[in-house]
């Protein structure tokens, strides 16, 4: 009998302190928010990237965690959750509060685009903030050494010629597959006018091209790199030479005497990404994050760093990147028909 | 073929300052002890020690990195051998008979067998690099996905009629391995089996689940004795035991050598050195003349798993060395610590930075030479394991293996992952399915079912385009001979022996 009165008083009393308790942390945490966004960063940000380590997104990270506390005021740290093209790390983004200590730095399309129209993921492109497209890649075609073509042209008269035979590698629903289905279409050709091998990432595709399993791949210029030797780059998804290529003619330009254009499809825009609604909550705090990147931005020692890695580091803003990627839904929107045709 | 420039210079390069070897130690004890836990990788240590790189000039980098790699290819083998639970595929083939010699109080010569053996097949395959980096790389860029597809198939059907005693369910075990292996987005885009659960997009988590299957398979198994060796006089660590084991190693010359070379070749194709170790070890008990000794704790099937894990290890790394095409988890993350000190891999990588190439091959040679050193203290340690009483022991790793994976998920998919998979290895335990199958399935399902898809892709859908892959057919052939000739023989040893005993009764 005593035990059991001991246990409710006991209980009651627990109960209300936590009643209190809790009521008083939302008072703090209301006082917070309005003082809060002056003070914002009051402790250590996390830097999530969801593909794995070693990845450009990983590797620009680390960089921003090396040099960007200095004009934030706060260190930072970056966590690698890799997983169904980034859909499992930006779940996880969205799964923390919006208070701006988490934030996303990812190639934010193609891959959010494509985690919305493909792997039927549950955001949208409203549920997020894209600060700032800073390093964005193009794709290039390029072929195994040993193989005969010159030029974009002669493997175009190729493929036409020998419809089905002519092999080219793809991660499925990336840009490289769905730039190589548009120019299939704009080209008057089936999908199955040539043969496409599909792979799980890029490291086993650029394996098979050096070795000469494949014939061709049109693919992120940047990641062919560690394949240049093996290969010739006949295109770029420009409207534009780059001095990297400069035999490489603009795609459009090859495709020009076939009456013919596809539209260019940017790989890899790296930004960094909050979720929506941190910019609405906390404007004030998001305007500290802003100022601290592009100081980060204009430091020489942050220059040198990304240089020496061979990253850039553009200000295009919010305005301008949320725009591209937009466009960029719409274009991977209307050929994700094609994809389930090759 | 071996540039002898490069070379001095790759000595000079290593011996400048003896400072940056200061961390040879701590490098091959992490590698140890990460890999004496089941189911931490390689690749998931360099990870996590990423982060120390741009803190590192590079001569210390790169010793750090090898000696963790070093560590790494032996710690796999301390559990195999004390708890029979492998601390990853490329130690499989050493539980065979190293668990088995532990139990009968020989743990000590066993780990000092392994660690030879470790020693062995690393500095075979590296001395074969530091001649034959270029050719060696130029060869694995002609394998491709029908030759993968082989080497797979090849893992499941040794994997098969290695373990257990029934064929048939070693080979059903391999199979379920490889269909679960199939969970998630293939390569053709197409999810099967996720249930609408995002996480299985990318298949099963790989690592909870082969700890889930070895942990109620293999330790489960243990409930119910006191210790791991029973015999109380024999429960104990001794140093002379342990180099007993190691000088015992020497005397199956042949066995090694034959381990290494088989390791190599095999290690260099992409996903081989989970298979590596099977197919030496079948090997060796297939040309040994007292075969039905292999199983029972003979240390000849200790030495062939081995030496050939260890040398499967250094050959995943000729393409990264000759070419700069990292082709598998660990490589890639060196590659990685490389960039970070601002040399970039392609094939510039073998061309521009010749000494380094060397430097890693000669570093890891040098790392060897410490690991036998180091790694003789450190079973001399881990061996401490048979002293505990095992009622302690299954619970403290199976609350280590529950924390483990979900450290690696970050969140509850992993503990769950390894619950689910403890019961299906539970319920194939029971009904006498052999685990090791499954797991081996289960690591190759996805690769095999993706070369499948792309060798088809390949051929346009015409079976001429098999004709035209010389090495694929070489290694089929070899499959089939190699799996089936043994079956032949142990039948017609026991229609012979059926025949005596015929003979005899109706005389």
């Amino acid at each position: 009998m005593e035990r059991r009165t001991f246990l409710t008083s006991g209980a009651a009393v627990l109960g209300s302190s936590l009643i209190g308790a809790a009521a008083g942390c939302s008072r703090f945490r209301s006082v917070e928010g309005n003082r809060g966004d002056q003070a914002w960063p009051q402790r250590l940000l996390t830097i999530v990237v969801p593909f794995d380590v070693g990845g450009s997104a990983d590797r620009l990270s680390r960089g921003f965690a090396q040099y960007m506390p200095k004009y934030l005021g706060q260190p930072m740290t970056v966590v690698d959750r890799a997983g169904a093209s980034g859909m499992i790390g930006t779940n996880w983004l969205l799964q923390q509060p919006a208070d701006g200590y988490t934030v996303m730095m990812t190639p934010a399309t193609p891959y959010i685009p494509i985690n919305i129209i493909i792997t039927n993921a549950h955001y949208t492109l409203d549920d997020f903030t894209f600060v700032n497209g800073q390093w964005t890649d193009y794709s290039a075609l390029i072929v195994a050494k040993d193989r005969p073509w010159r030029t974009a042209g002669e493997l175009i008269d190729a493929i036409r010629a020998n419809p089905g035979k002519i092999s080219t590698g793809v991660d499925f629903g990336s840009v490289g597959h769905i730039e190589t289905l548009a120019m299939l279409e704009a080209l008057g050709l089936k999908p199955n006018a040539i043969r496409f091998v599909t792979f799980d990432g890029s490291g086993a595709m650029h394996a098979a091209l050096a070795g000469g399993q494949l014939d061709f791949y049109i693919g992120q210029s940047e990641s062919n790199l560690v394949i240049r030797d093996y290969v010739r780059t006949l295109a770029v998804f420009l409207d534009h030479r780059v001095p990297d290529f400069p035999d490489a003619p603009p795609i459009n330009d090859v495709l020009k005497p076939y009456h013919a254009t596809v539209p260019l499809i940017a790989g890899s825009v790296r930004t960094f990404v909050f979720p929506s609604a941190f910019k609405v909550k906390h404007p004030v705090a998001y305007a500290k994050f802003v100022s601290a990147y592009r100081a980060t931005l204009d430091a020489p020692n942050f220059k040198k760093f990304l240089s020496d890695n061979q990253m850039a580091g553009d200000w295009v803003g919010e305005a301008r990147t949320t725009q591209i990627i937009r466009e960029q839904f719409e274009v991977l929107s209307k050929y994700k028909s094609l994809l389930n045709k090759s | 073929m071996l540039d002898l420039h490069a070379l001095i210079a790759a000595l000079h390069l290593l011996g400048s300052s003896w400072q940056p070897w200061a961390v040879v130690i701590p490098g091959i004890l992490i590698g140890l002890l990460i890999h004496s836990v089941p189911g931490l990788t390689t690749s998931m240590a360099l990870a996590i020690c990423l982060p120390l790189i741009p803190y590192m000039n590079f001569l210390q980098a790169l010793i750090f990195m090898t000696a963790m790699y070093a560590g790494s290819v032996f710690g796999v083998a301390i559990p195999a051998i004390l708890l029979n639970v492998p601390g990853s595929a490329a130690a499989v083939g050493t539980t065979f008979d190293g668990f088995p010699m532990a139990k009968a109080g020989k743990h000590n010569e066993a780990l000092g067998l392994a660690l030879v053996a470790s020693c062995f097949g690393q500095v075979v395959v590296y001395l074969l690099l530091l001649g034959l980096a270029g050719p060696i790389g130029a060869f694995a860029l002609k394998l491709g996905p029908p030759e993968m597809l082989v080497l797979s198939l090849w893992g499941v059907t040794l994997i098969g009629t290695l373990s257990g005693r029934h064929l048939s369910r070693g080979l059903l075990a391999g199979v379920l391995g490889l269909l679960l292996g199939t969970v998630g987005v293939s390569a053709r885009g197409v999810p099967r089996g996720t249930f609408g659960i995002d996480l299985l997009l990318d298949g099963i988590p790989v690592v909870p689940a082969i700890v889930g299957l070895f942990a109620a398979a293999e330790l489960f198994n243990l409930v119910g004795r006191e210790y791991i060796v029973d015999n109380l006089a024999q429960r104990q660590v001794k140093a002379i035991r342990i180099l007993a084991g190691m000088r015992e190693a020497f005397r199956h010359k042949t066995v090694m050598l034959r381990g290494a070379i088989l390791g190599s070749c095999i290690g260099i194709i992409p996903g081989g050195h989970a298979i590596a170790n099977l197919l030496s070890y079948s090997e060796a008990r297939r040309v040994a003349k007292d075969p039905e000794k292999f199983g029972t704790g003979d240390p000849r099937g200790v030495l062939a798993a081995e030496t050939a894990n260890a040398s499967s290890e250094g050959g995943s790394m000729a393409t990264l060395l000759a070419l700069g095409i990292p082709t598998g988890g660990a490589t890639a993350v060196m590659l990685v610590a490389f960039s970070m000190q601002n040399i970039t891999g392609g094939p510039s990588f073998m061309r521009d930075h010749a000494d380094i190439v060397y430097a890693v091959i000669l570093a890891n040679l040098a790392q060897v030479a410490v690991l036998a050193v180091v790694g003789f203290a450190f079973i001399f340690a881990a061996g401490f394991v048979v002293k505990v009483r095992l009622r302690l022991l299954v619970p403290t790793i199976l609350t280590l293996a529950v924390i483990g994976s979900y450290a690696l998920s970050h969140d509850i998919a992993g503990p769950i992952t390894l619950a689910v998979f403890a019961i299906i290895g539970w319920i194939m335990h029971k009904l006498d399915y052999p685990v090791q199958a499954a797991v081996v399935g289960l690591l190759l399902g996805r690769g095999a079912e993706g070369n499948l898809l792309r060798t088809y892709q390949m051929s346009g859908g015409n079976f001429g385009f098999l004709l035209t892959r010389p090495i694929a057919i070489v290694m089929f052939i070899l499959l089939v001979a190699s799996t089936t000739l043994p079956l032949v023989r142990s039948m017609r040893t026991a229609a012979r022996k059926g025949k005596l005993k015929w003979n005899e009764e109706h005389s």
